[in-house]
């Protein structure tokens, strides 16, 4: 991993479209300001990471039709609320 | 894969055998799955008598049970930036079908409200959005409509 030492208001520049601010510095956190291309989604890691092992667990999920069909039944049986 | 003259796709899906597939049913992810890499093209297909869906990637690896957001949920809204508009080739947004990833965990149903699977049929084009502006849950339990 490079490692980079920058103040508050210095950025680096990753390619030619992207580049990351230090805004700020209180404690532990540090806010960043980032530019980038629209297409270039920005996420927080955690959610990033959470979202991609919920993918990949029902992405490689076996289960048939008929038990899928017997889980929504049950399910919305024991709901408390009423489906019209 | 294989490709027959009639325009039928044969999928040889690891989990569910073989199946065909009409071309029309294919949709291409530019922008992959999150944590599906190199998997840009997958076939959306509806059951009888159901209410899921299924995603085949055409290599047959991956498979997605999926649910109309509309079917299962009530006041799920969110705004889709240009981008993702644009990349979709929607023109209205009436054009886009929401979907959500369903996922069995400890032999219940839960849907990922937070990332759904949005695909416009028209284009046979999708991609899976991350809604930034409200903090709904990734596995959300599908027992009631008291959520969000």
């Amino acid at each position: 991993m490079l490692v980079l030492k920058r103040k508050v208001g210095e950025a680096i520049k990753i390619g030619e479209h992207i580049e990351i601010r230090v805004i700020s510095v209180e404690g532990e956190s540090v806010r960043l300001g980032i530019e980038a291309p629209n297409d270039v989604q920005i996420l927080r890691k955690e959610l990033f990471e959470h979202i991609r092992e919920e993918n990949v667990k029902a992405g490689s999920q076996v289960i048939s039709q008929e038990q899928l069909q017997k889980l929504l039944l049950q399910q919305w049986q024991t709901g408390s609320s009423n489906k019209e | 894969m294989t490709k027959c003259e009639d325009a039928m796709i044969v999928i040889e899906s690891q989990q569910y055998g073989k199946l065909e597939v009409q071309k029309e049913q294919v949709y291409l992810f530019e922008k992959t799955i999150i944590g599906i890499p190199d998997h840009h093209e997958y076939a959306l297909v509806g059951v009888d008598q159901s209410a899921f869906f299924t995603l085949h990637s055409l290599d047959g690896s991956i498979c997605f049970h999926l649910v109309l957001a509309s079917n299962v949920v009530k006041d799920y809204e969110f705004t889709i930036d240009e981008e993702t508009v644009k990349q979709l080739e929607a023109s209205s947004p009436e054009q886009i079908v929401v979907f959500l990833i369903v996922n069995v965990v400890d032999n219940r149903l839960h849907v990922n409200l937070k990332a759904p699977i949005l695909m416009v049929p028209d284009k046979q084009k999708g991609c899976q959005y991350i809604i930034s502006e409200k903090d709904y849950p990734i596995r959300l339990p599908l027992h009631s409509e008291e959520n969000s």
